[in-house]
């Protein structure tokens, strides 16, 4: 009996070793282990066993299925994964096809991620964002700003009129003042927008377009500030190694007045294309606020000083990105849009 | 305003290892700032001045031309056809170089030359150098004298550095302003170049029996003086080689030194001849309306009474400030000069400048406002080069009419300002040093700012200055030491952050376009002209009529735009534009502001996509911010023509619409050249901002399981599925509707559509038992068939 349990379990383990599938596997492990296996009718002949021989054959037999049932199980799982490794075979697919008609991600247009990129510099240093009315008034657009009457910027030329105390304000700056008027010092707001002029449309003008304002008032703030706040900027803008330059200058807002300059982000300061050989690239007009500009936002020149600062959108995206006509930010052709 | 370098070494002496880059560099960061600068012409080596004395024609065209040097004649070979006899003309010397080039003086036709005469290029200049003959020749004004260095008489190598200068310093349209700002920028002293010998003059109130009447406000002053025994004639070659120089062509000496005077001293002349002036006043006015002057540049003006006049008392003579009248101008007969030294209000001459197209520079230096006191400071500067230069004789009368002086400023000198403003610890002293650098006088605390420095008017005015010649690039960066202000974007600035993103992720290109159109672009959608839309703030002075109007709508420059691409064959464009729109324009008759609105306008022209696609798209972004939470409504369009009445929809909430959507008019797309499939759409950012929720409150998640039961229906097509779905969620323990086949045509009556539905259905208390789910389904047919006249099929 024990001779016959042997040459079983070897024959059965034989079998399972050269199983190819789950078929066969299922197969032999019926053949021995079903309701009618081998090894089960073994089992339950058991009874017909001399007793003294019942224990020992019936532990043997016991063991011999343990060990089937461990085979079996091992042998399970390795098939499961030699199947799965051959489905994987199969399934192979050009992986450099694409579908077709799936959305793509659209574009922010290059004026969008330039005033973006900005304004998250300056809410790093504490900047709110101000906002004001592109329809506005002489009052906010001129006389607060300093800009007299007989002001040369007042020129119809210059300034799209709706009424003689209305117009498309020509710059950001009138926020300035309505920001001054709305808050007490500190103050410290950028302001992105669109603003008017009569220019006509070339490779360089646009009658409508877009600035930054910027503008900072508290007790003794400098121009020495004003240097410091945009070198930070240009740092964090341009790239660490970007340098600014203070050139005197003449608005009527601002006393004393400058224009800035960062060293060319293209050739370091070498002289390129970009700079036109002249190693500075302008990129804005500063300075410190004038008095009577605080004094028609409510706020005592005594007591206060605050510098402001106005960028040109337009040509930082167009620096920045290369691009060669003022007329593509407008256009909205999507050969365009896409590259951005 | 041009400036030759030379003119401006006369008043200042800069060291010899200065470069040109070193001054207009240093120049422009001390203000005075440099546009560009060109050479003038190029240096040659033994070129020198030469009378022709003799021309003998030769063979084919060529002629001998002796020339006279002195000290010695030389012979010249050369093919110069309007050479004369008496012309003084460059020769080159053999062993000559010009252009870099050493100059070989060879034989000709068998006979051989002793020197070279020049070609203007020859020494670096153009054909549009003044005493340049047809052929090229260089023919010197005769009171050059001969044998001369070529170089020097020239100026060769000179400079000639075009300054931007800002509008306030009016000071610096002269060489004597800039001369000053140099000088300090290279810490020199600047030379007086003409002895201001004041003229002591008498002022009387007439000069050989001119008066002057002043009947305008626009003229604050008028200095006038006669110079008699004039005699017309070329100016000293020096002061026409400057102003040639400066880019003003030499004409004769009265003309040249009243040009002169403007470029060196910043104030314009004019010189009247007397004998054509038929009286003897010299009224200054406004224009009357009709009145006419032919100027100097022999264009009839029409004028008005914006423009000021200066006239014999009947007729206008000049236009004030801007150009004079032909009529009285200076010729080679003129015998006996009236001379003006004027100023006049800035905004009236460049009003006048504008508006006659004129732009001359006397008006340009006029409209930035001159110094009152400049006039009688060129008087005396005329006068000097009048009889110095034997042009004429003047006397010490002048009238000199100067109602309203000119206010002496004062400023109190606070140092610590000037110090703080600029965030300097500057001495006093040294502060002391610049501001009597620039002119000013130091009198116990206050600073006396000379009469020519109009711009300078309080402390911070002083402030600049120091800045600028202490320098702007040794200013300290520091930064602002307020106390701790928060950066952040508001809630609302965020919300437009936020949506722009969403479009973008949606696939969308974002555009920007002008807000300003012409209303025939709402024609062009077919917008109703009673229609609010229709009603635009208007641009009284627009560019042209295509930006006349202030955009009610975004839709047209989104077409635009669409159209665009389309018709440069770009196979899709999916668009979207945040901006502004500008609503009640009645405002502005009432004299306020209008609504300006934000709105997110879309545009897809896209063959994969549809209607559904794109609402999902809107829905997706409103889900976002959570605005489909709110009892919302979706409708078709029926007021709006540009779109589609049956596949276009609104979403509406408390009647606010929140966004409109659909497919473009067939009828509006008739006007456009753009596919079969356009789609457009707006949403209402204020209303976004209105019903958006941001406040997160977490929901429990459900205990029990859901049940899921399916039902179909046949109903009108007229029906819209959001009222389904949106009446059968209100049923007890319905959670969810989904519809999951809709199905029109064969075995469906026409006019009906067959829909089905899987509702979900679950209870927050409890496991849901058949019976209750049963009386669900129950209530759900029921309002089916009653409510929505619905067929159940199953």
């Amino acid at each position: 009996m024990q001779e016959v349990l042997n040459t079983l379990s070897n024959n059965a383990i034989n079998l399972l070793e050269n199983v190819k599938n789950s078929e066969e596997l299922e197969e032999v492990r019926v053949k021995y282990l079903g309701k009618k296996g081998e090894l089960t009718l073994v089992l339950k002949s058991l009874g017909s066993v001399a007793p003294e021989e019942r224990k020992q054959i019936g532990m043997l037999a016991n063991d011999i299925r343990k060990k089937l049932e461990n085979i079996i199980e091992s042998k399970k799982e390795e098939l499961k994964i030699k199947e799965v490794e051959e489905k994987m075979k199969s399934e192979k697919i050009d992986i450099s096809m694409s579908k077709q008609n799936l959305n793509a991600f659209g574009h922010k247009h290059p004026l969008s991620i330039v005033i973006d990129d900005i304004k998250e510099i300056f809410i790093g240093m504490g900047y709110s964002i101000a906002e004001g009315p592109e329809i506005e008034t002489t009052f906010f657009n001129f006389d607060a700003l300093n800009a007299p009457l007989d002001h040369p910027s007042r020129d119809l030329q210059d300034t799209m009129y709706i009424t003689e105390d209305i117009i498309l304000r020509t710059q950001t700056s009138p926020v300035q003042v309505r920001t001054m008027l709305e808050n007490k010092p500190p103050i410290k707001i950028i302001c992105p927008g669109r603003v008017y002029r009569s220019d006509s449309v070339d490779a360089t003008h646009s009658p409508m377009f877009h600035q930054i304002e910027g503008l900072v008032v508290d007790k003794n703030i400098s121009m020495a500030d004003l240097k410091g706040t945009l070198n930070m900027f240009a740092k964090k803008y341009f790239g660490d190694k970007t340098e600014i330059r203070f050139r005197p200058h003449h608005f009527p807002f601002t006393e004393p007045s400058c224009e800035v300059d960062v060293s060319c982000f293209v050739c370091g300061g070498k002289g390129c294309k970009t700079c036109k050989n002249e190693g500075w690239i302008e990129i804005l007009g500063a300075g410190q606020v004038h008095p009577n500009v605080l004094i028609a936002g409510n706020i005592d020149p005594k007591e206060y000083q605050g510098f402001a600062f106005g960028f040109g959108v337009e040509r930082i995206a167009m620096t920045k990105f290369g691009v060669s006509d003022l007329r593509y930010l407008y256009e909205n052709d999507v050969r365009f849009l896409s590259q951005f | 305003m041009d400036v030759s370098l030379n003119w401006l070494k006369e008043y200042v002496d800069l060291d010899e290892n200065v470069s040109i880059k070193d001054v207009v560099d240093r120049l422009t960061m001390t203000g005075t700032k440099v546009e560009k600068y060109t050479k003038f012409g190029e240096p040659c080596e033994n070129v020198f001045t030469a009378r022709v004395d003799n021309v003998k024609p030769y063979e084919d065209g060529l002629s001998i031309i002796t020339l006279d040097m002195e000290d010695k004649k030389l012979k010249a070979v050369a093919k110069i056809p309007d050479i004369e006899v008496g012309d003084i003309v460059p020769v080159a010397l053999p062993g000559a170089k010009v252009i870099g080039k050493d100059i070989k003086v060879s034989e000709v036709k068998g006979i051989k030359s002793e020197c070279m005469i020049c070609h203007i290029f020859d020494l670096g200049l153009d054909m549009n150098f003044p005493w340049v003959k047809t052929s090229g020749l260089l023919c010197f004004p005769n009171d050059v004298k001969i044998n001369e260095d070529v170089s020097k008489v020239l100026g060769l190598g000179d400079y000639i550095i075009e300054f931007e200068i800002t509008p306030n310093r009016p000071d610096c349209l002269s060489v004597e302003g800039i001369a000053k700002e140099l000088a300090i920028t290279f810490n020199k002293p600047c030379k007086e170049i003409w002895q201001y010998k004041p003229y002591n003059f008498n002022v009387v109130d007439n000069v050989d029996g001119v008066r002057v009447r002043v009947e305008t406000e626009n003229c604050k002053r008028y200095t006038m003086n006669i110079a008699e025994d004039v005699v017309i004639k070329p100016s000293p070659y020096d002061m026409q080689l400057k102003l040639v120089k400066c880019g003003i062509r030499p004409i004769n000496n009265m003309v040249d030194i009243t040009n002169y005077v403007m470029v060196e001293v910043g104030e314009p002349l004019h010189a009247f001849d007397y004998n054509k002036l038929n009286s003897n006043e010299i009224v200054v006015r406004q224009a009357r309306s009709g009145e006419t002057l032919k100027t100097l540049d022999d264009i009839t003006r029409n004028l008005d009474e914006t423009n000021m006049v200066i006239t014999n008392g009947k007729e206008p003579i000049a236009v004030a400030g801007v150009m004079g009248g032909e009529a009285s101008g200076i010729n080679s007969n003129t015998n006996k000069v009236l001379l003006e030294s004027a100023n006049f209000v800035r905004a009236s001459i460049r009003n006048t400048s504008k508006k006659l197209v004129l732009r001359t520079d006397a008006s340009t230096r006029y409209e930035k406002g001159l110094a009152r006191d400049l006039t009688i400071h060129a008087m005396n500067r005329l006068c000097d080069l009048i009889n110095s230069t034997g042009t004429g004789k003047v006397s010490n009368n002048i009238v000199d009419f100067y109602e309203e002086k000119q206010t002496k400023t004062k400023i109190e000198i606070d140092y610590d300002k000037i110090n703080s403003v600029i965030g300097t610890n500057i001495p006093n002293e040294e502060i002391d040093k610049i501001l009597e650098d620039i002119g000013i006088v130091i009198e116990d605390g206050i600073a006396l700012i000379p009469y020519n420095r109009t711009d300078l008017e309080i402390i911070e005015d002083l402030s600049e200055e120091v800045a600028r010649f202490y320098g702007y690039d040794k200013l300290p960066m520091t930064l602002p030491s307020t106390e701790l202000t928060f950066g952040k974007k508001t809630h609302t600035q965020r919300l437009q952050d936020e949506i722009k993103d969403l479009c973008i992720a949606n696939g969308f290109n974002e555009i920007y376009t002008y807000t300003f159109f012409s209303k025939d672009l709402l024609d062009r959608i077919n917008i109703d002209k009673n229609s609010s839309i229709y009603n635009c703030v208007k641009i009284s002075n627009p560019l042209s009529q295509e930006f006349e109007y202030m955009r009610t709508t975004a839709i047209p420059s989104m077409l635009e735009a669409l159209e665009r691409n389309y018709t440069k064959k770009n196979e899709q464009a999916k668009l979207f534009e945040f901006a502004k729109i500008f609503l009640d324009a009645d405002n502005i008759l009432k004299g306020e502001l209008v609504t300006e609105e934000n709105v997110v306008t879309f545009g897809i022209y896209d063959k994969t996509t549809d209607y559904y696609d794109f609402k999902k798209q809107i829905e997706n972004i409103l889900n976002k911010f959570k605005v489909l939470d709110n009892d919302y409504e979706i409708k078709r369009i029926e007021d709006k023509n540009v779109y589609h009445p049956g596949i276009s929809a609104s979403i509406v909430i408390n009647g606010d619409v929140i966004a409109e959507f659909g497919k473009l008019s067939p009828k509006v797309a008739l006007n456009y050249i753009l596919p079969e499939n356009v789609y457009i759409g707006t949403i209402y950012f204020k209303n976004i901002v209105k019903y958006e929720n941001s406040d997160i409150k977490f929901k429990e998640l459900p205990k029990f399981p859901a049940v899921e039961r399916d039902i179909a229906i046949v109903i009108d097509d007229d029906v819209l599925t959001f009222d389904i779905e949106k009446r059968l969620k209100t049923v007890d323990y319905v959670e969810r509707v989904s519809l999951f086949d809709v199905y029109k045509g064969e075995q469906i009556e026409q006019g009906k559509k067959s829909m089905a539905y899987r509702i979900y259905l679950r209870s927050n208390m409890k496991t849901l038992e058949e019976q209750e789910i049963a009386e669900a389904m129950n209530n759900i047919t029921d309002i089916l068939s009653s409510e929505f006249n619905a067929n159940i099929r199953s």
